[in-house]
């Protein structure tokens, strides 16, 4: 290839990068100018591309909601944020700021599983899952070949180890997956929100506070159960939350 | 319990019922627990056995969802709730109860026992239902009697499906049928015809406001109320009011609902009142109150001529008149059954927006309050804990305030406060709210506890009041020490205060196609199988000489070693004749070398039925050869040796093949 070819080919691969990043620059530029909205707009771009890094944008849009005070969507990007990768240290301190912010209690409730189990399963990202498994099954196949054709001490103990090594690392993978997928909580995303007693949102009602995060109990039409963190069970319209 | 007496009420995602009965009934059957209703006792294979449990004021959380067996549950559990008022000699009582209707099919015969079904309660226990037995016959051999038509005129045949708890004729029926009748102040007007009956006039509901114009925050008393001048057989709610827009505090009434009268454009009715709610407005503006709607069924009062009822000849007569339910004919007066909806109208509150002059301070308030604050201590050293609890008192909207804005000094580590509260409805809505800070100096010195302010909406004085309480002042004394220091937990920082984390420079992330990953995943899996299923026969089948070429071969090493048994090449010979021995014998039991021993090869020569001669010979030899080639010795019989070998080897041949 000559060197007029490489270079016409090196431009172009550059100017793709920067299409590529061009929501993202767009996105931080008007986030350092305090243009909350606009950010806000280039993210949710950068959202719907394919590759993109969700848990990063998702925080990044947590945070241009929160500079514009509104706290309980803020939550609701923070904790997507989460779902996506649970190690994040920051993003759960930015929802215990954002849960103050709304005068919510900082210990915020988590539903379903325990955090244990999360951290462990998000430990590595889903390509690396990939990777790994990849890696550990192609070891699997040359360990079975180096016992078939010149047998060395110990091959079968060292097959069934990469076995399960390999079986580990699907179940991690899809215990992630799980996870990223589960919707059955949500946040209150409504400050009218109202919880009835009964399905037919009849008879008197309790405010819910925004920001709480919910668990999805039971649904009927536009309807739904919520169990709100303080254990009480209230029926409210679906509008009036977001989905995790 | 009967067969009929299977009360269906609506299921909870259709209606929640009211129920009003306004007519005398034994409280005996409600004064239970778990109440347990079930369709028969004794059913077919494959018929739906339906089994109700009635759970009377027991607020319990839900039905903790166990196993049939050996019933299958086919259809519910079914939830539906009710509240019912009873009216026995002029006394009133009012319930809660919550109704779970399960459909089971037995799936075996014989005397069977569903199991019992629990409920979690509010204060964390449970509470079970009792065991019920039920018979399971097999199918075609429970005779299917006509069912009986309910009785028009028993009005209860809505409530009991139409069996008459009460069906003894002598016992309670005749005072039953007297409780029936309108009291003594109604009926004032009969109809001559029911179309004719103007009922809406008779029997109507109202929701009260205590004021249709108030502030945001300000307290509202809505009472809703039925008012009747007929009798009627009870009372379902179709619509509950809808409080959209109000923070709501139900007060809870008294279990035996007061029936009042009331003299209503000189009619004289009798009200009930049967939910009391205390309202907030939480935004200015007119908020709707939605009607109640209900439905009952009216007694309408029809004027019947005299002549129609023959005057009883003795006592006995009479009373089976009562019976009979002709009561009416004897007042010239029928009750005719008409089905009647109703509802209350709705309701306007006009909500004004508070003034746009607020403090700082102001945190939604509004009533009337009082302040109060207290210090545990005065002189404390660093990092030791100081207490400061404020506490707000009176009347109003003050559950819907949480944030206090209090500003402490930097220097101090404070932490979320603890919030506690208690309110009462008597007489009036009010509380006690306190907010209890806990807070750690790092530094030592002169400080002081913040200037606490609170303000909030007087309504009388209709406008802002601002509450002080002076600031204590506080003794730090010992060392300086770092916040966040001592291993206090995450949770118990003042988050409010805190700036949010950035994230990192944005980086995307590649991910690998779920087909790519399955196609690099499964290709080592899949040649992993091949080879380890390869046959292992076809790799050993090469390392083992087999048929003629093992004598070939040990032929030849025989010719070689009596080469050397001519150029008396000693060792050379006693190796060579070990190396035919082991090769032999390896190639032709098909032993690795490495596994080749003297016991193995005995062991496995006698396996094959050797003779046990040739065996020892064999064994013999070996010994031999292998002491020839290690030691000086037997180098004399070396001919001899050879020859044995000769015989031995083709005798062993023989055995083998």
């Amino acid at each position: 290839m000559s060197v007029r070819y490489r270079f016409a080919l090196g431009i172009m691969m550059a100017l793709f990068a920067l299409q590529l990043n061009a929501n993202v620059r767009e996105a931080t530029q008007a986030y350092t100018a305090k243009q909350y909205e606009i950010s806000l707009d280039f993210w949710t771009k950068e959202l719907k591309k394919t590759g993109s890094n969700n848990a990063q944008i998702l925080f990044n849009m947590g945070n241009c909601l929160f500079q514009m005070q509104d706290y309980s969507k803020a939550i609701l990007c923070y904790e997507k944020s989460l779902k996506e990768d649970f190690n994040q240290e920051d993003v759960h301190f930015n929802i215990l700021v954002s849960r103050a912010k709304l005068g919510l209690g900082t210990n915020n409730k988590e539903f379903i599983t325990n955090n244990f189990l999360k951290k462990i399963v998000y430990c590595f990202q889903t390509v690396t899952y990939q990777h790994l498994i990849i890696l550990t099954a192609w070891c699997i196949l040359v360990a079975i070949a180096i016992r078939r054709f010149r047998p060395i001490q110990n091959i079968q103990t060292i097959i069934y180890s990469l076995v399960g090594v390999c079986i580990l690392l699907t179940m991690m993978m899809y215990g992630r997956s799980s996870f990223q997928h589960e919707m059955s909580t949500g946040i209150i995303t409504n400050s009218q929100a109202s919880g009835y007693n009964t399905m037919t949102l009849q008879g008197a009602s309790k405010t819910i506070k925004l920001g709480e995060k919910v668990e999805i109990v039971d649904q009927v039409a536009e309807n739904i159960q919520i169990r709100t963190e303080s254990d009480s069970l209230f029926w409210i319209k679906n509008v009036d939350f977001k989905l995790i | 319990m009967h067969h009929n007496s299977f009360v269906l009420y609506k299921s909870m995602n259709l209606k929640t019922i009211f129920l009003l009965f306004l007519s005398t009934l034994s409280s005996s059957i409600w004064s239970q627990k778990i109440e347990v209703q079930i369709s028969a006792k004794k059913i077919e294979v494959g018929e739906v056995l339906t089994v109700q449990f009635n759970l009377t004021n027991q607020n319990e959380r839900g039905m903790i969802r166990g196993n049939f067996e050996p019933f299958k549950l086919v259809g519910g559990p079914g939830v539906s709730q009710s509240q019912q008022t009873n009216v026995i000699n002029g006394r009133y009582s009012h319930f809660q109860i919550n109704s779970y209707t399960l459909q089971l099919v037995a799936k075996k015969m014989g005397k069977l026992v569903v199991p019992k079904s629990e409920w979690q309660l509010a204060d964390g226990s449970k509470i079970a239902s009792p065991p019920i037995e039920i018979e399971v016959v097999k199918q075609g051999t429970i005779p299917r009697p006509q069912s009986r038509q309910p009785d028009p005129n028993d009005p209860f045949a809505g409530f009991f499906g139409g069996h008459d708890p009460f069906a003894d004729p002598f016992g309670g029926m005749p005072n039953r049928r007297m409780a029936q009748q309108p009291p003594a102040q109604q009926p004032q007007g009969t109809y001559s015809d029911v179309s004719k009956a103007n009922i809406s006039k008779d029997i109507f509901a109202r929701i009260h406001l205590n004021k249709t114009k108030c502030y945001v925050g300000e307290q509202i008393s809505a009472s809703v109320k039925i008012y009747t001048a007929l009798n009627a057989k009870g009372f379902e709610a179709e619509k509950l009011p809808n409080f959209n827009g109000f923070w709501s505090q139900e007060i809870r009434l008294p279990e035996n609902l007061e029936m009042k009268p009331e003299t209503i454009n000189g009619r004289q009715f009798v009200s009930v009142e049967i939910k009391k709610i205390l309202l907030f407005p939480t935004k200015p503006g007119v908020l709707e109150i939605s009607p109640l709607k209900m439905k009952t069924v009216a007694m309408v009062p029809i004027s019947k001529p005299r002549t129609a009822m023959p005057q009883p000849r003795d006592l006995f007569e009479a009373i089976q008149m009562m019976m009979q339910d002709n009561m009416a004919a004897f007042g010239g007066v029928e009750f005719k059954e008409v089905p009647f909806s109703f509802s209350s109208g709705t309701e306007r509150v006009q909500v004004l927006p508070l003034p746009g002059n607020a403090p700082a301070s102001f945190s939604g308030a509004v009533g009337k309050f009082n302040l109060n604050s207290y210090c545990n201590k005065k002189e404390l050293k660093t990092d030791e804990a100081l207490n400061l609890s404020i506490e707000v008192q009176g009347s109003g909207n003050l559950p819907l305030i949480n944030n206090l804005n209090i500003e402490w000094d930097e220097s101090m580590e404070v932490f979320d406060p603890q919030i506690s509260e208690s309110y009462s409805n008597v007489p009036n809505f009010n509380g006690t709210k306190t907010w209890k800070y806990t807070t750690i100096p790092h530094n030592p010195g002169n400080y002081a506890t913040p200037n606490i302010e609170f303000t909030y909406f007087d309504l009388v004085l209709r406008k802002y009041v601002t509450l002080k309480s002076p600031s204590t002042p506080l003794k730090i004394t010992g060392n300086p020490t770092s916040k966040k220091g001592k291993g206090k937990s995450f949770e118990e920082y003042n988050y409010a205060k805190q700036k949010i984390k950035e994230p990192k420079i944005y980086s995307s992330q590649s991910r690998l196609s779920l087909n790519l990953f399955w196609i690099w995943t499964l290709i080592p899996i899949f040649l992993g199988a091949i080879v380890a299923f390869f046959p292992k026969e076809g790799i050993h089948r090469d390392r083992f000489t087999s048929g003629k070429k093992v004598a070939a071969k040990v032929r030849k090493q025989m010719l070689q070693a009596k080469v050397y048994l001519e150029e008396n090449k000693k060792k050379e010979f006693y190796n060579e004749m070990t190396r035919a021995y082991w090769s032999y014998l390896g190639n032709k039991l098909r032993i690795e070398p490495s596994l080749l021993s003297r016991n193995n090869i005995a062991e496995q020569l006698r396996e094959k039925n050797v003779l046990e001669a040739s065996v020892v010979e064999l064994l013999s030899l070996i010994d031999q050869c292998e002491m020839g080639l290690y030691t000086d010795h037997g180098s004399t019989d070396m001919q001899d040796l050879y020859e044995r070998s000769l015989i031995e080897l083709s005798e062993l041949d023989k055995q083998l093949s």
